[in-house]
């Protein structure tokens, strides 16, 4: 328990620091107290919102991560890797280019269950179960074709629009406002619940299927209604930041490497927390790294993910388990 | 193995894309601009300047992504593995930018002059990620490899791209390559390497194969499995390198042809290379002449068209292979 | 139609279009009780008084404050390599002043950090969201509703930043001295009236020209030249662009035909294999445009515009003087030429 404050007080701290950053820190600090003038405005308006969206966004992408890693019962399992990310990116980019008025939240969950179910069907076999790693080789495959779709619908729209859906794509945390933050927090914590609700079902799939028919559990059902609130959970992010790469696939390991929790909650509070951090840590990068110039938050994770998975591979592969 | 039906494949490919295009072409003008040339008349040049050359860079781009594939198959025996999805695109793409930002370099010889180094290190990179110099790359190993270093390189071309506008445009040719400026590419000279990459597989491919039933057997038969590694690489980076340069990066070609070619060839490897070949050069053909006139008068760039139809190809094969097979 | 009467009614067309709009721009500048009032793409901005710490988002924006004798604090960084993002024609309007580039994504909290009265962000591309984040910051002025997000005239945008920095008359001094050059060049050319002139660029393997709402296609009509007709058959991209099928260029094929390129990109357009069945290649009347120039064409500002029309009005009348054989000095020195 004492981990997980640690890792939690980590995460404040990653916060404040992406807050307060830069050469006007001091002006910012006593701005925040003062409660006026651009300092104030950079808090509340600019930074506030920023940072605390992507604390959200960093949390539902990581939980979503590891509701997949534990349901499949393998490290590659994640929602980025099998095209549900971008399937919910191309969604809302279709949306935007086709001048649709609808809540992004709702177009982004479609894309991504849409993907889901495209790659759930694509995947099956009629006579064997389908194993884990099918499924992110299709998830892949669905990733590839959603991207080359992405670039077609790219060349075909008004230049305004297009570099709108180049950055959507990329994914941002630019010119988030509280009421993304509302959002993102507020579906969060409601599929978090509904997450909650299913921990018995999860920690007995874990066990492998066999054993959880044994304790009761239909696998089929229960599969599918944690795969869906994983794939709701993975939307909600996109539909605040865009796709951002790796960060669903980090947070879970990384998490449970920092916080060596047990059970399956104590992982996925961990995987939450951590992907939080990553998202807030990559913004601050990605904000500061280049004098003058600032770059969308997606060009960091995915600068910061790729390593990792190359890292992640190779362990995989010393331990013989691919 | 069926040579006729082959031959004919391809022949039909290179007469479409001869004769479909934005301009109608009637025979008498065909006959015309072969016997007469006269470079102020628009039919002529449409034939020998523009589709003429788009036909070679179509048959050199092509014989080399499907010559390329077949060998990066064989070698890792994945039947996911494409010069193109393993980082190929985003090596070169990322050389290039990178290279014209920091060297100031704007002139398409150079460029191409970037992108074979980069493409040739990124696909030896990712492939030693992926274990393959070990033969033990499993399908999903490399596969995700490729995906992580493209992905990597691609962050970095995207943060250039923002920092700097002007770079867009040219940029977007190295991302999705085309036979539009097939006229100003070194043709023969690249053909020339294909041609010595392909003397090259068909030299070292029972060798291959012989390694394909484990380097223990294959020392056994008098194969030395480094060297024969090396000459396959060589292959699949002169090859691809060539491709790229003529056509820029065409991703999921190596991947589409060879299992196609298995079933013409059987599974002689160099009955396959032959066939990959013969079957890459008429796909890439096809998506060219397709890509012409699905938006006239704009074009659908060769390398999108081949993207669009490789996902699902993708999906078509990820489905069949068992990954707890493989390990 | 005889010929010189289809001249007069453009002349007389462009005249009236340049009169209808400053007439339809007025209600969106009308003054208000207590503030400016704009009417803009993203809705209605209220200035308290006429602006003096601007920051200019739009790509282009420099050129009118510092014509206007106005230093923005920030400048946004289009494509270049010039000091401040300023280029060549503005520089002299720059003096001591030394203003913030701001590179790639508008970080909207050093916009903050300078404390502006005025965000112009006409021509920026911005999102809604972020409009409405600057506008917390400052008021906002987007492009003029009634054109595309790059596509609004320079003399109405100057005019919207005269207005918005309380310089009214000089911008009218400025506006009127810009359309006096051109007139002055109409009146010197009279032959160019009426003839077809069209810029073009060869990019990446594809050809394409400028038309519709921009500011290349509006150079060109500024001084009397209509788009040839086969290029209002082609379908327009975002209102200011066409591309050619490489293998037919004829709607390119005016009496002017205008490469908008660099030094660099020139072996592109010289080993364009088509462009040698164009009249306007064989008769000489081709224009290459290097980066200088064609970087003032694509501002198309008040500064930059008459910069370009002093750079290119001489080669122009050798390209049109109805004699091939005369070198248009530019194409030669790119290496095009006949």
């Amino acid at each position: 328990m004492t981990r997980v404050a640690v890792l939690l007080a980590a995460v404040l701290g990653a916060a404040m620091l992406s807050l307060f950053w830069g050469p006007e820190m001091g002006f910012l600090w006593r701005g925040m107290w003062s409660g006026e003038g651009p300092a104030a405005l950079t808090l509340r308006v600019i930074r506030g919102p920023r940072v605390a969206a992507g604390l959200g966004v960093g949390a539902v992408l990581g939980l979503s991560g590891a509701l997949f890693q534990m349901l499949f019962r393998n490290p590659l399992a994640a929602p980025d890797l099998m095209g549900f990310t971008s399937g919910a990116g191309l969604a809302i980019v279709a949306a935007i280019s086709l001048g649709l008025a609808l809540p992004l939240p709702l177009v982004s969950a479609a894309g991504g269950l849409l993907a889901a179910l495209l790659v759930a069907a694509l995947s099956r076999h009629r006579h064997r179960p389908t194993p884990p790693l099918t499924l992110v080789l299709v998830g892949l495959g669905v990733g590839f074709t959603t991207s080359a779709l992405g670039t077609f619908l790219m060349t075909r729209l008004p230049v305004q629009e297009a570099a709108e859906a180049q950055r959507w794509l990329t994914g941002s945390l630019a010119a988030r406002g509280w009421d993304h933050v509302a959002q993102v927090w507020a579906i969060g914590i409601g599929l978090t619940l509904a997450a909650a609700a299913q921990m018995r079902p999860l920690a007995a799939l874990e066990l492998g299927p066999d054993l959880a028919a044994g304790l009761g559990i239909r696998a089929g059902r229960a599969r599918a209604a944690l795969a869906s609130t994983a794939v709701l959970l993975a939307a909600a992010g996109v539909a605040v930041a865009g796709p951002l790469p790796f960060v669903a696939l980090m947070a879970a390991p990384l998490g449970a490497r920092l916080v060596q929790a047990r059970t399956a909650a104590g992982r996925l509070a961990a995987a939450a927390t951590t992907g939080a951090g990553i998202v807030v840590l990559a913004d601050l990068a990605a904000r500061a790294a280049l004098p003058g110039i600032q770059l969308p938050v997606g060009v960091a994770t995915g600068l910061l993910g790729a390593p990792y998975l190359l890292w992640l591979l190779a362990r995989e592969m010393e331990r013989g388990d691919l | 193995m069926r040579t006729l039906p082959l031959l004919a494949l391809v022949a039909a490919a290179a007469a479409l894309s001869l004769g479909v295009g934005v301009r109608p072409l009637s025979p008498g003008n065909v006959w015309q601009a072969l016997t007469a040339f006269d470079a102020t008349d628009a039919d002529h040049v449409t034939l020998l300047a523009l589709r003429l050359p788009r036909l070679a860079a179509g048959l050199v781009a092509g014989a080399a992504l499907g010559i390329a594939g077949t060998m990066m198959q064989a070698l890792t025996r994945n039947p996911l593995a494409d010069p193109g999805l393993l980082g190929v695109n985003a090596g070169a793409a990322c050389a290039i930018v990178a290279g014209g930002l920091m060297l100031g370099l704007r002139d398409e010889g150079a460029m191409a002059a970037l992108a074979f180094p980069g493409a040739a290190l990124a696909s030896v990179a990712v492939f030693a990620l992926g274990g393959g110099l070990r033969g033990d790359a499993g399908p999903v190993r490399l596969t995700l490899a490729g995906a992580a270093l493209n992905a990597l390189l691609l962050s970095v071309v995207s943060a250039i791209l923002l920092i700097r506008q002007e770079t867009l445009d040219v940029f977007r040719f190295w991302v999705a390559g085309s036979l539009t400026q097939a006229a100003e590419r070194p043709l023969a000279g690249m053909a020339l390497v294909v041609a010595a990459a392909g003397g090259l597989a068909l030299a070292v491919a029972p060798a291959v194969e012989a390694l394909s039933l484990g380097a223990a057997l294959a020392r056994g038969l008098g194969v030395r499995p480094g060297r024969v590694q090396a000459a396959a690489l060589a292959v699949v980076a002169l090859a691809t390198g060539a491709a790229v340069t003529v056509a820029g990066p065409i991703a999921f070609l190596g991947l589409m042809v060879p299992p196609l070619a298995r079933r013409l060839a059987g599974h002689a490897l160099r009955a396959e290379l032959l066939v990959s070949a013969a079957m890459g050069a008429a796909i890439l053909l096809l998506a060219d002449t397709a890509g012409r006139v699905l938006i006239a008068p704009a074009e659908v760039r060769a390398g999108v068209m081949t993207a669009l139809i490789g996902g699902p190809v993708f999906i078509l094969i990820a489905r069949r292979i068992r990954p707890g097979a493989m390990a | 139609m005889p010929r010189s009467s289809s001249r007069a009614s453009l002349c007389r067309r462009s005249f009236l279009a340049s009169a209808a709009a400053s007439v339809l721009a007025a209600p969106a500048l009308r003054a208000h009780q207590g503030g400016l009032r704009f009417t803009h793409a993203y809705g209605e901005t209220v200035l308290p008084a006429p602006a003096r710490r601007v920051v200019s988002l739009g790509y282009t924006g420099q050129d009118m404050l510092l014509a206007l004798g106005l230093a923005p604090i920030a400048v946004r960084y289009w494509y270049g390599d010039h000091p401040f993002g300023v280029w060549p024609w503005a520089q002299p309007y720059l003096g001591d002043a030394r203003p913030v580039l701001i590179t790639g994504e508008v970080s909207l909290e050093r916009v903050a950090d300078l404390a502006p009265d005025l965000i112009l962000a006409a021509g920026s591309g911005i999102s809604r969201a972020e409009y409405e984040v600057l506008s917390r910051i400052a008021p906002v002025l987007m492009h003029d509703p009634r054109h595309s997000p790059y596509g609004t005239p320079w003399d109405v945008e100057t005019r919207i930043v005269g207005r918005a920095i309380g310089r009214e008359n000089l911008a009218e001094e400025r506006i009127a001295g810009v359309h006096a050059a051109f007139a002055a060049a109409r009146a010197r050319h009279p032959d160019w009236a009426g003839r077809t002139a069209v810029a073009a660029y060869q990019d990446g393997g594809q050809t394409g020209a400028f038309a519709g709402e921009d500011t290349r296609a509006r150079f060109l009509a500024a001084l009397g030249f209509r788009p040839p007709e086969a290029l209002g058959r082609l379908p327009l991209i975002s209102g200011f662009y066409a591309q050619l099928s490489p293998e037919d260029l004829s709607p390119i094929d005016a009496d002017l035909l205008i490469w908008i390129s660099s030094l660099a990109r020139a072996p592109d357009i010289a080993g364009l294999a088509m462009r040698r069945t164009l009249r306007a290649f064989a008769q000489g009347r081709e224009l290459f445009v290097d980066e200088l120039i064609a970087g003032a064409l694509s501002f198309g500002s008040v500064l930059s515009l008459p910069f370009a029309l002093k750079a290119l009005e001489a080669d122009i009348a050798t390209a049109l003087d109805g004699r091939p054989w005369t070198p248009v000095a530019p194409s030669v020195a790119a290496g095009i030429a006949p």
